[in-house]
């Protein structure tokens, strides 16, 4: 990591204006952010748009940014704010700039069943419980940066990652060997 | 050692650690909003050119005026060709470095 630097290094380069910084910001956060948002929207298109979304509204707030280490949350509320956003104009345009994933290797590809499944069951979950599963259960987040990227109380975050959990594991049919 | 029955459902929906195109997507979106961010402070920086032009007109004319003429007319090709090719060259390589109180105006 330090070779290539820390985010704080590249946050700084970023704000002189450095493109290339920005652009290894991305590198290093677009799966984490991608993964979340997959999982909290309902359409993988609609995910990666908006995960553009959140780059491209970080690199035009990133002065704002307090703590250049803590870039990785950040980004994250951006997203989960964004994600919100987003269900509540459903009317929005469905018009996207999705033309890059025609050119991806193997875009059109579908999804794994696990994937699917995992798609469906978390589908049924309230937004802010899913959000909280995404983060916690899929994510390597503490309970105490879940309840700071979602706005939401601590005791809140567990719970809904506790009722998440119980209800992934019945719709998923799978043995829960945590209980 | 037990193992999370999750898992293996929730590492089938990570997004690719490395994806060229949704880097160049997204750097393709910043430099389309630098661009629109750019024209609309050149933009007005243009307006406010022209309506402290236009403010100073009376004096620039009385300016004008008392200069002998063949200087005057020197003085405005000058200052006209200046901002002209300084203008050019932003435009063309957008890396004249101005000090930092023209840039926070621009």
């Amino acid at each position: 990591m330090s070779g290539q630097g820390t985010d704080a290094t590249l946050v700084a380069a970023a704000r002189a204006g450095s493109d290339n910084a920005f652009a290894r910001l991305v590198d290093r956060h677009q799966q984490a952010v991608r993964s979340f948002l997959r999982r909290v929207c309902r359409h993988e298109a609609d995910a990666d748009d908006l995960a553009q979304e959140t780059f491209l509204a970080a690199w035009t707030s990133l002065r704002t940014l307090d703590k250049p280490e803590r870039v990785r949350s950040w980004l994250f509320g951006i997203a989960w704010r964004r994600a919100q956003g987003m269900a509540r104009s459903m009317s929005r345009s469905r018009r996207r700039e999705t033309d890059w994933q025609e050119e991806r290797p193997g875009h059109d590809q579908p999804g794994t069943e696990l994937n699917i499944a995992m798609q469906q069951a978390l589908a049924q979950l309230p937004p802010d419980q899913r959000a909280a599963v995404a983060l916690c259960l899929a994510g390597d987040w503490s309970h105490a940066d879940a309840a700071q990227i979602l706005e939401i109380p601590l005791g809140t975050v567990k719970s809904h990652v506790l009722r998440g959990r119980a209800r992934l594991v019945e719709i998923l049919g799978v043995r829960d060997d945590e209980n | 050692m037990k193992t999370d029955p999750l898992k293996a459902f929730f590492e089938a929906g990570e997004a690719p650690v490395i994806d060229q195109a949704f880097r160049a997507a997204t750097m393709q979106r910043i430099a389309r909003r630098r661009l629109q961010l750019g024209l609309a402070r050149a933009a007005l920086a243009g307006l406010g050119v022209f309506v402290a032009l236009l403010l100073l007109r009376p004096i620039l004319v009385i300016l004008v005026l008392n200069l002998p003429a063949t200087i005057g007319q020197a003085a405005l090709m000058l200052t006209a060709t200046g901002l002209v090719a300084l203008a050019g060259y932003y435009l063309a390589t957008r890396t004249v470095h101005l000090p930092p109180w023209v840039q926070r105006l621009l």
